[in-house]
């Protein structure tokens, strides 16, 4: 037992694992979570921006919407955006003018991601104007 | 002397020495990367607000030279076989562009906190050319960093965004401006 005790063999992996794991994962949990957020804000953006061209540039009031929210719909899929992704988002809409669908009427279009489990949430809005000429 | 060379023989330590070593290069690794990325975003958000800016800002026709040159029963005929006058482009009234490209990109800044970057400050147009057909816009921001690395000291970048702009004619029938389909 004392010989054991004494001999310092497996010191260096004790040691190794003592000091590393305490310092690496914290920092491992840290990136994971950024990249995660930094991802998932990226596309918001993304999906914000194309949606609020989608809503400007669409025919009429009627199809606005729709286009907007098809627009999304395969721009997530295109972006890599998961089932449990596409039940996370909400889209608002926000016009200035009434109704919304007006010659240079200001369009805010907002994606948010509720909070995860490793996420949290993400928010990003993107604003267009409608055509003279709509 | 015999402990220095008893402590210069000794391998005790050495693994911490290592481990630590690497996890500081690790952390600055992990600074530097957090800080990049934060920028890339901070870019990304002014370009599209620079993208919407120039969009607002070359849909103001220049109804004067729109509506200038001659429209004849000959140029008709050409125009239906094809071999009509060239189209020159939909000219755009520049000074109105400009301004309203610079209301855009103000009420951008008004707007709420998720329209753009947190670290985006002074947000400014930094050069508008219009050549009468399309608008090009330069536009600057100070982004600043969410971490500020203590070797580097470099708390805030300047970034820039460049978009140019045209109109295209909407394929269709529109017989007096009635837009039939």
């Amino acid at each position: 037992m004392i010989a054991l005790l004494k001999s310092e063999r497996g010191s260096a992996s004790v040691e190794f694992v003592a000091l590393a794991l305490p310092l690496f994962i914290p920092l491992i949990i840290f990136l994971q979570q950024f990249a995660g957020v930094s991802a998932e804000e990226d596309i918001a953006r993304t999906l914000a921006r194309e949606g609020a061209r989608a809503y400007v540039l669409s025919a009429d009031r009627l199809s606005a919407e729709e286009d907007m929210n098809n627009v999304i719909r395969v721009a997530g899929e295109k972006l890599g955006l998961s089932a449990e992704q596409f039940e996370r988002m909400a889209i608002g809409l926000e016009c200035s003018n009434n109704p919304c669908h007006s010659p240079n009427g200001r369009v805010q279009v907002t994606i948010h991601f509720s909070a995860s489990k490793q996420i949290p949430a993400v928010t990003a809005t993107a604003q267009e104007y409608f055509s003279p000429w709509s | 002397m015999e402990l220095i060379a008893r402590l210069r023989r000794e391998e005790r330590g050495s693994i911490s020495l290592i481990v630590l070593t690497f996890f500081l290069i690790s952390v600055i690794t992990s600074l530097v990367i957090t800080d990049v990325a934060a920028v890339a975003i901070a870019k990304r958000s002014l370009t599209q607000a620079t993208e919407a800016a120039a969009q607002r800002g070359v849909r103001n026709l220049n109804r004067d030279a729109y509506y200038s040159g001659e429209f004849d029963q000959s140029t008709m005929v050409g125009n239906i076989f094809g071999v009509g006058p060239k189209d020159p482009g939909i000219p755009i009234d520049c000074s109105k562009a400009l301004g309203d490209a610079e209301g855009a990109l103000a009420d951008w800044g008004r707007g709420p906190r998720s329209l753009r970057r947190i670290e985006l400050v002074d947000i400014a147009i930094r050069d508008i050319q219009c050549d009468g057909f399309g608008i090009q816009l330069i536009t600057s921001a100070t982004a600043q960093l969410p971490i500020v690395i203590p070797l580097l000291k470099i708390d805030k970048v300047l970034i820039t965004s460049r978009v140019s702009t045209t109109n295209t004619r909407k394929g269709g029938f529109s017989p007096f401006g009635i837009r039939v389909f």
